[in-house]
């Protein structure tokens, strides 16, 4: 923090100036898109309820569904959240901040040919696009783990993110191998496509998704609920549980070996444990008695994580026989990163967009502060819906339930029309666009 | 000379866009003098590190500074030491934050 400090320029006019990060449309562009997505999603659960919440996976539209929501929305919002996030909580610029810039056109035009054609399954575009999105989402895991080598910031949440990133890579290339396998072009490595599957779904949803969400709590945490010297020792024991977890499920999936199976879900339950004694921690040493409504939709995402881990488990010892792991990846997908992403964004969207409009000292103007942009209380309901939603959906591919499966989508639905029509309203498109216009 | 009570008085409109207290209350200012004529030095912090509107806030301070009479030059510098503590808001901040 030293380092910091002596490195400030003070003086009349020249500001206190270590901002490292990006100018703020663009963060906010990749966090659009996610939003785009994020109705284009509910739309689309709408028309698809019955197979999506039964997580028939095989169907094309289902898997266009999915990436929607995983490529879409999910990474989308998170490379914004990213490019923003890391640049403060590691004191280091981007590696190149014109080629995160540039590189969100590229990954917009994959999106927006790839998920049609997964739900077409149109071979051609799959390949085109395919390549297109593989390439844009490369560009981005590079460009982090190039930013996140060079900042002198270590520790638990550096090496959570960066081997994040590590893993989007590795889940890409898979990605990038199922689709060649499923064109022709590969046959040797078709008995693979299994295993090669697997670990795809574990590299994306757990690798990428799950790692960001785990190191990037240890510092947003304790930002918006003011917490100050809480025990870290746990943290280090998170990392080593969830590279543990993550690894002896990928063996086990190349392997077959029942143990295995178990040894990663008792670790992927080990570190549940951790990271609820590490949020704990964080939540005693608060300085906001009064935790806001987002912040609860984030506790009750972890809380849904520590379930998730007991049903993982629970599959392992006791391998399922009709629903496979479908309600497991359900409940990943969406109680857990869904909903950390959609708590979060209560609060990272609003700050975003103060900084860029109202920031400024303006003599006379009125002062704006962030409450002036979104009361964030307006969020407990919505994201009430939304886990119960998630829950719903759980339960109804575990029980193979289409009445469970259509109360579940219609909540998740309703949360995300409300949740995206607030969003949108914080942004307010007509100045996002005015903001962004002649900056590329 | 510089008043600087009213340096004081003006840095109370400088809010934090989060908390939606102002600075002098959260405690974040912990010196104001004038170094040598019209030049004014303050030293402030943050509530932690690598805190997002760490920016907005530090420059915030420096325009509200300037605003005062006699004011020619600013030189803020945002430090660690001491870390900031909830000790160091006022009562009123306490309260608002539930603290007491």
């Amino acid at each position: 923090m030293q380092e910091v400090a002596d490195g400030r320029a003070v003086g009349a006019g020249s500001g206190v100036n270590t901002s490292q990060s990006p100018p703020i449309h663009v963060p906010l562009r990749y966090m659009l898109m996610g939003l785009i997505c994020f109705g284009l999603f509910a739309v689309d659960l709408a028309l698809q309820a019955r197979p999506f919440a039964l997580f028939d996976a095989g169907l094309p539209a289902i898997v266009g569904l999915t990436h929607l929501l995983t490529l879409g929305a999910l990474l989308s919002f998170v490379m914004g959240a990213v490019y923003q996030l890391s640049t403060v909580a590691f004191l280091m610029p981007l590696a190149s901040e014109r080629v995160a810039r540039w590189n969100f056109w590229l990954y917009a035009v994959g999106i927006a040919g790839l998920i049609p054609s997964m739900m077409a399954w149109w071979r051609w575009g799959l390949a085109v696009f395919g390549a297109v999105t593989v390439l844009a989402v490369a560009v981005y895991a590079a460009l982090m783990v190039v930013s996140l080598a060079r900042t002198h910031v270590r520790g638990p949440m550096h090496d959570f993110v960066l081997s994040a990133h590590i893993h989007l890579l590795l889940a890409i290339t898979a990605a990038a191998l199922l689709l060649l396998i499923d064109g022709g072009a590969l046959p040797s490595l078709s008995a693979w496509f299994a295993p090669l599957l697997a670990t795809h779904i574990l590299l994306a949803a757990g690798g990428y998704f799950l790692f960001l969400i785990l190191g990037f709590s240890y510092k947003l945490l304790p930002m918006f609920t003011l917490s100050h010297g809480f025990a870290t020792g746990g943290q280090v024991w998170a990392l080593r549980l969830a590279h543990a977890s993550l690894w002896l499920l990928m063996v086990a999936a190349w392997s077959g070996v029942w143990f295995l199976w178990v040894l990663g879900g008792v670790a992927a339950a080990a570190l549940a444990g951790v990271q609820g004694w590490n949020i704990a921690q964080i939540i005693k040493k608060r300085m906001r008695k009064k935790v806001e409504a987002p912040i609860q939709g984030v506790l009750a995402a972890a809380v849904t994580y520590g379930l998730w881990a007991l049903l993982l488990l629970l599959q392992t010892v006791w391998p399922p026989a009709g629903t496979g792991w479908k309600p497991v990846v359900q409940l990943e997908l969406m109680g857990v990163v869904a909903l950390t992403v959609m708590g979060f964004a209560y609060k990272i969207v609003p700050f975003l967009v103060w900084t860029q409009r109202y920031s400024k000292p303006r003599p006379g103007a009125k002062r704006v502060l962030i409450a002036d942009l979104i009361q964030v209380e307006r969020a407990r309901p919505v994201l009430a819906a939304f886990v119960l939603g998630a829950w719903g959906m759980a339960a109804a591919a575990w029980a193979q339930s289409p009445v469970v499966a259509w109360f579940g989508t219609a909540l998740i639905w309703l949360a995300l029309w409300v949740f995206c029509g607030q969003m949108l309203r914080v942004m307010d498109l007509r100045k996002t666009v005015k903001e962004w216009t002649g900056r590329d | 000379m510089i008043d600087l009570n009213e340096v004081r008085e003006k840095l109370k409109e400088v809010y934090d866009p989060e908390i939606g207290i102002n600075v002098v209350d959260l405690g974040l200012i912990y010196k104001i003098e004038e170094l040598d004529e019209g030049t004014l030095h303050i030293e402030m912090t943050m509530t932690t590190p690598g805190c997002p509107a760490h920016d907005s806030l530090s420059e915030a301070v420096e325009w509200a500074a300037a605003q005062v009479f006699g004011v020619a030059m600013v030189h803020v510098d945002v430090v660690w030491d001491p870390p900031w503590s909830p000790e160091m808001m006022s009562e009123e901040a306490q309260r608002l934050l539930g603290f007491r």
